[in-house]
């Protein structure tokens, strides 16, 4: 073996690459010369030198800066417009130019929708989904407030006919699915200290990443809380709405049966009062025979 | 007595005597980076946020020490991440996720340097980190040795210092520094050892004491 070769093995094996067979290689060449253990010291030193160098701390907020450079709509598989890759660019322009096959009418769908409209189409849905419902509740009281309208003028039941009112469906609050961010833990008071850039320690690190977790964690946390605001204001919108329109409706209906009522008395009055007139003037006739 | 060389075995390698202590790897669990990409496929934006954590330092100390600048490292990390998010549906999941995010970094930073022109010599001397060393007899010996590398460091090529970065400060194996690079073992093999003779040339006098 000459001096190169045992040098490459020297790195090997302070590589932590070396075979056994390699590392008993080296352990006989050392101990039968003695240049080969002087070569392998400084070897050795300088591998410690370079192992002990302290590492490098990216600056404070790069995680933050980054994320805020994200898309809000994330997966890539789903960001079809993507502007930078020019293949995607001529190939969305001409998808919606020629549509989804020849002959077809091309359909504007948009291919990109940042998350926060997203999580907002969702909701629409379910709001869409909660508004065929109430429509379907409005519609069965009116036609049981009909049913019973028209009980009321043959049977008569029930007595307090004039109690019954439509039903208000107490609204539900839609609650989106949120993100959760399982391995992000606030970091406390340590999340807040300000962190050596060149500390070069686990526990500057540790810090370092907990900072960014935390700043991480409140830039998501705000786009919760807004997206939240926004729908528990939506539903509560919509809640006053289907309150309102159930009262005017009740309303009406109250005055519609009232309006009922009052034409069936007053006929069954003015029938009465020609009955009476008639009995009356029945009467009169017989004692004048 | 001669110096050993170690007899620890792991996975067929043996671990030199220098690395008995040595910290763990700054990245470690290729699984849980195949969940966290799994989960941003998803639209999951927390799962990218903890890939920017999991890999902002090993990619920015990369970045440091082939561009030699603060300034610069920041600039690609943050490109390197972007850069990341937007092509994570071209990462063929049968290989590593780090060696896919360095290689990314170490093509910026090396496309960032050919956009500079050339390697220009430092101006200015660059505030190195200090070494860390329990014993404080020894510190100041540590110290000095770990700056006198480190700004031996500064003068070597950025081939040198990429492929030095690679296996000292992101402890990679020769493999991995392979798939990173996109060259064999024995490539890899060669440049660091050429590399260390450089570096030992330019700190001859360390070994004279």
């Amino acid at each position: 073996m000459n001096d190169h070769e045992r040098a490459r093995l020297m790195h090997v094996v302070l590589d932590g690459e070396a075979t056994q067979a390699e590392a008993r290689e080296l352990d006989r060449l050392l101990a039968a010369e003695p240049a080969a253990r002087t070569e392998f010291e400084h070897l050795r030193r300088l591998f410690d030198g370079l192992n002990r160098v302290p590492k490098v701390f990216p600056p404070e907020g790069l995680v933050a800066a980054v994320m805020a450079n994200i898309p809000q709509n994330s997966p890539p598989q789903k960001r079809l417009d993507q502007l930078s890759l020019r293949s995607r660019v001529i190939g969305l322009a001409s998808m919606k130019a020629r549509g989804k096959s020849p002959g077809k009418s091309a359909t504007d769908l948009p291919a990109h929708q940042p998350a926060i409209y997203l999580r907002e189409w969702k909701m629409n849905e379910q709001n869409s989904s909660l508004l065929r419902k109430r429509n379907v509740w409005i519609g069965g009281g009116i036609a049981i407030a009909a049913a019973l309208i028209a009980l009321s003028y043959t049977i008569d039941f029930p007595p307090g006919a004039q109690n019954t009112v439509g039903t208000i469906v107490p609204a539900q609050r839609y609650k989106a699915a949120q993100p959760v961010i399982e391995d992000i833990k606030a970091g406390g008071q340590a999340a807040t200290q300000s962190v050596p850039v060149q500390a070069g320690s686990a526990t500057n690190a540790a810090a370092s990443n907990a900072t960014d977790r935390a700043a991480a964690q409140a830039t998501l946390q705000n786009a919760n809380q807004a997206t939240d605001r926004a729908a528990a204001q939506a539903t509560l919108q919509n809640a006053n709405q289907a309150t309102d329109r159930a009262a005017a409706q009740a309303t009406a209906q109250s005055a519609n049966q009232a309006t009922d009522r009052a034409a069936a008395q007053a006929t069954a009055q003015s029938a009465n009062q020609a009955l009476d007139r008639a009995t009356s003037q029945a009467i009169s006739n017989a004692a004048a025979r | 007595m001669p110096a050993s060389t170690g007899s620890s075995k792991s996975s067929g390698r043996v671990r030199p005597p220098h690395q008995l202590f040595a910290p763990p790897r700054v990245i470690v669990d290729d699984d849980t980076d195949r969940v966290l990409v799994g989960r941003y496929r998803n639209g999951d934006r927390a799962a990218f946020a903890e890939i920017v954590i999991r890999y902002q330092r090993p990619i920015y100390n990369a970045a440091f020490w082939v561009l030699r600048s603060v300034e610069d490292a920041q600039d690609v990390a943050q490109i390197v991440f972007l850069k990341v998010a937007e092509r994570l549906d071209e990462y063929d999941g049968q290989y590593k996720f780090f060696s896919w995010i360095y290689r990314i970094a170490v093509n910026e930073s090396l496309n960032l340097l050919r956009r500079h022109g050339r390697e220009e010599p430092l101006d200015d001397e660059i505030d190195l980190p200090d070494a860390d060393s329990a014993n404080p007899e020894s510190k100041l010996n540590d110290a000095q040795v770990s700056k006198r590398i480190q700004s031996a460091l500064m003068t070597m090529s950025a081939n040198d210092r990429l492929v030095l970065t690679l296996r000292h400060f992101s402890e990679c194996s020769y493999q991995e520094i392979a798939e990173i690079l996109d060259v064999d073992e024995k490539t890899v093999k060669s440049r660091l050892f050429e590399a260390r003779h450089r570096l030992r040339d330019l700190l001859v006098d360390l070994h004279q004491h």
